[in-house]
This record gives structure tokens, C-alpha cells and sequence, in this order.
């Protein structure tokens, strides 16, 4: 179901509303006010009806020669013309009556005894035809009246309510438009800042402008819970820094005074040989852990500005592996470019680089038995950096999840107890990222598993 | 025996360290304070110092200082914080290396070891580079109106090493190696600060250099 | 959608009331009760009066058309027509429509019928003044003016006359006839040539 606007929602509600409301009250104004014309046109009709049949009477009982002056005189007075018939013939009328406008239903109701009134249209005119029998003068009086006049005044009523009732639509629909803009677009703004924050630019703020006590309330209230947040984040970032910190100074201290017991190793028994076996290889963990966390903190609170420089990628890669694999004192792999690839330039940072790639390697060694091949490619316009191994691979469920902080793939479980800081991946993708780059895992062709680092080349020149 | 100067003011990391590098033969002065350092430095004559930034009083950096200004000898600086701003400061007070807190102490020893073994030094004939008389067999370089310019070994080092290298370019991994003796502990800014060093001393012009060149995605040369 | 439905619904029903009449018509008419016809115009006698019903018809008189032909014009006289009564009408002359038309009477004015009736199959006309003193083409007119009027009633009345006596005051007279003659009775037929109906 698709989800309705509110911005639309308050337009239609206004403008329909309006337009309904004011269509509702103009045709009920309408009928109400044509009923009432329409009656008093005909009673007033009526009665002139009567009082002529009246007269007809009293001029046929005293002088019925004057009865077609008489009607004359009532058509120059009323412009309504009378029609005057006796025993089904036509005895008078006004010079300008049609005796086609009374119609037989009429001659015959009005011939049976019966006073009859009928608005009817005659050749595009709308008439109103009275029939009044005097039985007394064994006559029957018509009179034709045009109801022309009330027609021009119901139209012009109509197209006036109708103006009226479009009008206030138009406004209505303005004044929807008008607080549509004034509710919907603080909303759109928050919404808009909201996931500005969301992405990391948490210094944005809504502006506080002269605007409705609530939406100044909601703004105000955002950037409160926004600074709070911020600061809630900074704390917490401070926070595993400062603990990193600290634990320097101690760590420092530890790893000496092992080394110094390492000296003094002979000294020892077997037990304590045991015991300080474990406590250097639990050390080394514990400062490398402490090391990444570092590390990871000083980018989460930003403290650690990147130092981006353009380098030939394939001058760092080879520097970056040979460092990795002298420091863990492991077998170099070998570094193979693809044809074509030329000497492509890439913006980093030179040592989170080295580090990304030592990382990378560190971890093939733990659970690869070692990186089989770099391989350099280019896809697009960027540039790939593929470390394949040749060991069990990357579950496909899990190639998300390895760069989470902490995760234990199924590969961790197995391997007992060569286990890394657990952050390792994690800090790769973090530089990546702020390289612009990309990191994903898939299959090498060895078979095992392939960590191809994407990154936007800078310019590259041809060898 | 090496005589090894420890400025450090976290007792217990000083005493690990008096410990760890005596244990590997060498000889132990060991000051809590930057002026107590220098003090034993005065009388004992160090081959070498191992200096932390965060000195109460006077800092690491003015320890530093003091210490290049008396003498050649190798100084190590320690830190807590691995910001490049620190660890650029700290050279360009004189020392010759940094590492930052919690090192590996083996790698520290190693290093340690690296500077006091470059002793001998490759030999090459004079050579002129503009203005200045470079002598490498006496560890000099003469200014054309005789005065004399005062580099540190490192620094005497990198210039010998490149200027070896007869115009073609080092990287800087290549001259990590060279001229302080390993290459995977190392770090390339040290290279570009000690270039920065070399440069604001030979150059007419640090700022455009015409001896001391960038290759860019190589490394450095030296133009003669 | 539906609301959309309803507004195109009124919008051309509003369209539809402008071009129909705005007075709605009925197909037939419709009766009024008598409670609410007044004048007693619906009673059977008229009021203040003792009279039952009159009953009028449009009577044929003849008058004299612009070309100088008698011509029938109509009058609205009580039914059955009075022959006095019907000749009285005829005297007062054209009306005022018919003499825009150019209609005249020959007949004067102030002239009197003393009395008029049937009798068999001819019509008696007592005068109260002579027409003798008329130019003798206004006389004929008149003449035939009366005798036209009078065959119509006679027809009106079911009776056919052959034509009509003129006394004065009781006094025969010789009325003249178209053709030049003059007679006593004079017929229908003499004057039929005269009119033009």
C-alpha cells in the first residue's frame, strides 16, 4: 500500500473540503431560494389568476363586448396573456395569446369543473398556465404566464452561487497550499536533516527562524536530542579511547618485564617456563587487541585526521607486503599485476594502507595457511587489489559478517587457538572506507578466499 | 659495552627497561627527569638515548634538544600518542627514531641495537654539492667560505647513501634499510622528516629543491 | 477514488441544472382545490346577483371592412343570442382593434332599436329613426349591415329567415336594395353580394 502524502492529504482536504462545502451551500442556497421565487411567483400568479377570472366574470355579466378590451388592457398591465372559452370554443383572448399554450389535459380538467395550475415549456419558454372554470358564466379562463423573468433571475443566482462556491474553492485550496507549506516543510527539513545526521554529518542543526510555537518546539527539541547524542557518541569514543590510553603505560610495562623474564628464562622451572610461555603469547594478544582498539577509536571520534597523498598503488602494494609478511615473518606472496593495468595513481593514506594490506595478510596466515598471490587489476576505472589464499574460503552466509568487530566465523571456532583481535577486518574496512574505497570477499581461484579492495583511481600513467 | 641513557618518568616502565637492557649486556643510566638526564648524560657520555615525550618540567622534546646539541649520539624518542605532529616534532628536535607506546620491547632492543651497529659507514669519495664540500671519510661537509655544517650521523648517512646511489632514485624503503637498518619496523615519515632536515640545511632553496629530489612513486635522489 | 467519482458527479450535475430550465415543468397540470379558489368563482350563480347561469357566444355581426364590403366581425352576446340585443352591439360600433383594421359601421350611432324579433321566417326591425336621410351607399351598407346580422342570429337560433322588414317607429319603410331597387322586404340574398365572408 503506498504510503499517502501528508502534503497531499492537507491540499485535497482543504481544496476538496472547500469545494464541497462551498458547492454543498451554494446548492442548497440555490433550491432554497428557487423554491421561495417559485412559490411567490405563483401564488402572486394565482391570485392575479383569480381576481381576472373574476373580472371576466362581472365584464361578461355587465358588457361582454368589452371582454377583449378587458383582456387587452390585463396583457398591457401584466403581460400575461387570458384566454377566454365557452362550451369548447375559444369566446376571447389577448391579441397576443396562442391558444397552442393551453394545452387539451388542461381545456379538459379545466372543462370538468376543475381550477388547475401547470408550468410547463412551451418552444424553449417556460410558462405557467392557470385555468380557472366559471360555471356561472358556463366559461373557462386561461391565463399564460412567462415565467422568462424568473428564469433570468435563477440563472443569474445560479451563476453567481456557482462563482461564489468556485471561488472559495480557489481559496481554499490556496490556504491549503498556504499552511500545507507552513506544517509539511519543517517536517520535510527535520526529515532531511535527520538523515544528514544519520550519515555522519553530525553537526547538522535545523534552523531556528520565525516559525509556528510548535514547530519552534520540534526544532528546538531535535537539535537538543541531536547535541546530546553527539555528545553521548563523542563520550563513548572518548571513552574506549581514553581507556586505550591508558592501558598503554601498564602494557608497556608488561611487555618489558616479560622480555626481561624471557632473559631470565634459564632461572626458571618447567612450569614457570610453562606459564610464561602462555603469558607472552596472552600478552601479545592483549597489546595487539589494545593496539586495534586504539586504532579503531581514534577513527571512530574522528581524532585522527587522514594524511591522503597520491602514490603509485603498485609501488605501496609491494612496499605494504613485503612490510606485512617481514613483520609476521612469513613467507612473502607473490605480487602479480594484470596486463594493461599501466601504473595507476591512488589517494590514501600511506601507513593506514600498509595497514590495511598487513591486515588483510595477517589474516590469510591465520586462516589460510598463508596468501597465496596479490593479484592488481583494474575494473572500471578503479583499481583492484585481490589477496587470494588457497585455504578453506569464506562461507557465502558470513562474507558480510566478517568485518564486523568481534565476529567468529565457523573458521575461528575451528582453529582454536590462533584467534586475531577480532578487529582486524573490521579496522580494514573502516580505512577503506575512508579511502572511498571498497572491500569485499568472495572466491579465489585458488579456491580459497579472495579480499578485493576497490579503489578509485586518481590518474594513471602509462608505462 | 654500550652506555644506554633512559629518560623515562613512569617508574615502572623505567625500571623494565633498566632490567630488559641489561639484561642484553649493555649499560644502564636511568633518569626520571629530563634534567637528571642530562646531567648523567654530561658525566657518563651515552652511546646512546632512549627519551619519553612526556617528561614532567622539562620535555622530551627540550631533552632532545639538549642532548643533539651536545652530542652526535643516537636518540630514540618514545610516545605515547603516534600522532604524526608529535612524532614529527620529536624529529625535528633531533632524535633519530620514535616508537610509540606499548611497543613490542623486542622491536625496541632491535632498533636500539640498529642505530648503535652503524658505526661503519659505506664509503665514497668527495663530492660538491653547490656550495658545500662533501668529505664522507671525515663525517663532514664544508661550506666554500670554510664554515663547516653540523648534520647528525643519520642525516650524513642518508646524504652518503644517496649520493652512492649515483642519481638514481632510493625509496624510502630502500633507505630505511640503508641508513638505519631495517627495513618492517620502520616508518616512511621518518624518511621524509630527515630529507626535510637535510633539505632546510643544503638547499639554497628547501622550499624548491635541486639537490635533494622527490621522484614521485619512487622516492629520492640525489642530484650531484 | 470514489470521492473523485462524487465531485465529477456534482460538478456535472451543477452543469446539467445550468442548461435545463431553471423552473422545473410538469407534464401535466395539476388541480387546484376548490377550498382555495376564491370569488366564489367556482359557484353556480353569480355572486350578488339572482341569475343563474349565463351563457355567452360569440355572435357573427357585420360591420363594413376598408374596401367598403360588409364583413363579419363577432361579439360576445348571452346565449340564446336576443336579436334587439345582437343589433344594440352591432350599433355601438366598431371596436377599437377592428377600427385600426379600417372597419367601419354604417349604421349611426345614436341610432335606437325600438324592437327586433322573428316571426316565420322573417325578421321584423322597428327603428327608432329613419336611415333615408343616409347617402344611399351608406344606406345600402346599413341596411345590409342589419339584415347580415340578423339571417346569422336567425341561423345562431336554429331558424333560416328569407329576410327582413324595416318599419320607423311602426311605420313600413322602403329599404334599398343593391341593385338599385327599393322594397319593403328586402332578403339575405340582396346583401349577400355585398359581403365579402
Amino acid at each position: 500500500m503506498r504510503r499517502r502524502s501528508l502534503r497531499l492529504r492537507l491540499l485535497v482536504t482543504f481544496g476538496l473540503g472547500a469545494f464541497v462545502i462551498s458547492t454543498l451551500f451554494a446548492s442548497l442556497t440555490y433550491v432554497g431560494v428557487r423554491r421561495l421565487l417559485i412559490a411567490n411567483q405563483q401564488q402572486t400568479d394565482l391570485q392575479q389568476s383569480y381576481v381576472n377570472a373574476a373580472l371576466v366574470r362581472s365584464t361578461l355579466y355587465s358588457s361582454p363586448t368589452e371582454l377583449s378590451n378587458l383582456l387587452n388592457s390585463i396583457y398591457k398591465a401584466t403581460a400575461s396573456n387570458v384566454l377566454v372559452q365557452t362550451h369548447n370554443q375559444w369566446l376571447a383572448r389577448s391579441n397576443s395569446a396562442s391558444t397552442l399554450d393551453v394545452k387539451q389535459a388542461t381545456i379538459k380538467t379545466v372543462g370538468a369543473g376543475h381550477a388547475t395550475e401547470q408550468t410547463l415549456n412551451a418552444d424553449g419558454h417556460v410558462i405557467f398556465v392557470v385555468g380557472v372554470p366559471i360555471p356561472s358564466v358556463e366559461t373557462q379562463v386561461f391565463e399564460v404566464f412567462q415565467l422568462a423573468n424568473l428564469e433570468q433571475t435563477l440563472r443569474l443566482l445560479a451563476l453567481v452561487l456557482g462563482l461564489g462556491a468556485l471561488f472559495t474553492s480557489i481559496v481554499g485550496m490556496s490556504g491549503g497550499i498556504w499552511v500545507t507549506r507552513r506544517t509539511v516543510r519543517p517536517l520535510e527539513e527535520v526529515s532531511f536533516a535527520a538523515a544528514l545526521i544519520a550519515d555522519g554529518a553530525l553537526t547538522t542543526r535545523l534552523q531556528v527562524n520565525r516559525a509556528d510555537r510548535e514547530v519552534q518546539q520540534l526544532t528546538e527539541s531535535f537539535n537538543q536530542m541531536v547535541s546530546q547524542l553527539v555528545q553521548r557518541l563523542e563520550r563513548d569514543a572518548r571513552f574506549a579511547s581514553d581507556v586505550s590510553h591508558e592501558l598503554r603505560s601498564p602494557l608497556t610495562t608488561l611487555a618489558t618485564t616479560a622480555t626481561v623474564l624471557q632473559q631470565h628464562r634459564d632461572d626458571l622451572t618447567s612450569a614457570g617456563q610453562e606459564s610464561l610461555d602462555l603469558l607472552v603469547a596472552d600478552l601479545s594478544i592483549f597489546q595487539s587487541l589494545v593496539e586495534d582498539l586504539l586504532e579503531m577509536s581514534r577513527s571512530d571520534a574522528g581524532a585522527a585526521p587522514l594524511v591522503l597523498e597520491t602514490v603509485s598503488a603498485i609501488e605501496l602494494v609491494h612496499q605494504s607486503v613485503r612490510s606485512a609478511s617481514r613483520r609476521h615473518g612469513i613467507e612473502e606472496p607473490p605480487v602479480e599485476i594484470a596486463d594493461g593495468v599501466g601504473d595507476p595513481l591512488v589517494l590514501v593514506d600511506r601507513r593506514r594502507f600498509e595497514r590495511v594490506i598487513t591486515n588483510v595478510i595477517d589474516n590469510a596466515h591465520r586462516y589460510a595457511a598463508g596468501a597465496a598471490a596479490v593479484r592488481i587489476d583494474v575494473q572500471e576505472s578503479q583499481l583492484a587489489v585481490n589477496v587470494d589464499d588457497a585455504g578453506s574460503g569464506v562461507p557465502v552466509d558470513e562474507r558480510e559478517h566478517v568485518f564486523e568487530r568481534f565476529f567468529r566465523g565457523r573458521a575461528a571456532h575451528d582453529r582454536g587457538i590462533a584467534r586475531g583481535t577480532g578487529l582486524g577486518l573490521a579496522l580494514v574496512r573502516d580505512h577503506v572506507r575512508a579511502f572511498g574505497g571498497t572491500i569485499t570477499v568472495s572466491e579465489s581461484p585458488e579456491g580459497g578466499a579472495r579480499f578485493q579492495i576497490l579503489l578509485p583511481i586518481v590518474q594513471s600513467e602509462q608505462p | 659495552m654500550s652506555r644506554i641513557l633512559i629518560v623515562e618518568d613512569d617508574d615502572h616502565i623505567r625500571t623494565a627497561l633498566r632490567l630488559m637492557f641489561e639484561g642484553e649486556g649493555f649499560v644502564v643510566d636511568d633518569a626520571p627527569s629530563g634534567e637528571i638526564g642530562i646531567a648523567m648524560f654530561n658525566r657518563m657520555a651515552s652511546d646512546m638515548a632512549i627519551v619519553d615525550i612526556m617528561l614532567p618540567g622539562m620535555s622530551g622534546f627540550e631533552t632532545c634538544l639538549a642532548l643533539r646539541n651536545a652530542s652526535d649520539l643516537p636518540i630514540v624518542i618514545v610516545s605515547a600518542r603516534d600522532d604524526t605532529a608529535d612524532v614529527v616534532l620529536g624529529l625535528e628536535s633531533g632524535a633519530d627514531d620514535y616508537v610509540t607506546k606499548p611497543f613490542v620491547p623486542e622491536v625496541l632492543l632491535a632498533r636500539v641495537r640498529a642505530h648503535l651497529r652503524r658505526r661503519p659507514e659505506k664509503s665514497t669519495g668527495a663530492f660538491q654539492l653547490g656550495a658545500l664540500h662533501v668529505i664522507p671519510d671525515e663525517g663532514v661537509v664544508r661550506h666554500s667560505d670554510g664554515a663547516e655544517l653540523h648534520l647528525t650521523s643519520t642525516e650524513f648517512r642518508l646524504l652518503t647513501d644517496l649520493a652512492s646511489n649515483n642519481g638514481k632514485p632510493l625509496s624510502r624503503e630502500d633507505l630505511l634499510e640503508r641508513v638505519w637498518g631495517y627495513d618492517y619496523f620502520g616508518d616512511s615519515r621518518l624518511v621524509d622528516v630527515h630529507i626535510r632536515r637535510l633539505r632546510m640545511k643544503i638547499e639554497p632553496d628547501p622550499a624548491n629543491p635541486i639537490f635533494l629530489v622527490t621522484v614521485r612513486g619512487t622516492g629520492y635522489k640525489l642530484v650531484i | 477514488m470514489r470521492r473523485l467519482r462524487t465531485l465529477l458527479g456534482l460538478v456535472l450535475g451543477a452543469l446539467a441544472l445550468a442548461g435545463c430550465t431553471m423552473v422545473p415543468t410538469a407534464s401535466s397540470p395539476q388541480v387546484i382545490g376548490p377550498q382555495h379558489v376564491p370569488f366564489g368563482l367556482l359557484g353556480k350563480t353569480i355572486p350578488g346577483t339572482n341569475n343563474g347561469r349565463v351563457r355567452f357566444i360569440s355572435q357573427p355581426v357585420y360591420i363594413v371592412d376598408a374596401t367598403g364590403h360588409l364583413s363579419s366581425s363577432s361579439r360576445i352576446v348571452p346565449s340564446p343570442p336576443v336579436l334587439a340585443s345582437v343589433l344594440r352591439q352591432l350599433i355601438i360600433g366598431p371596436t377599437t382593434i377592428e377600427s385600426g383594421g379600417g372597419y367601419t359601421s354604417a349604421l349611426p350611432k345614436n341610432l335606437i332599436i325600438l324592437s327586433a324579433s322573428f316571426r316565420g321566417e322573417i325578421g321584423y326591425i322597428d327603428l327608432g329613426s329613419t336611415l333615408n336621410k343616409l347617402p344611399r351607399g351608406q344606406e345600402v351598407l346599413a341596411v345590409g349591415q342589419l339584415v347580415l346580422t340578423a339571417r346569422d342570429v336567425g341561423l345562431t337560433l336554429g331558424i333560416q329567415i328569407k329576410g327582413v322588414e324595416i318599419t320607423v317607429a311602426g311605420v313600413t319603410q322602403d329599404s334599398p336594395i343593391p341593385d338599385g331597387r327599393e322594397a319593403i322586404f328586402v332578403t339575405t340574398q340582396d346583401f349577400q353580394r355585398l359581403s365579402n365572408s
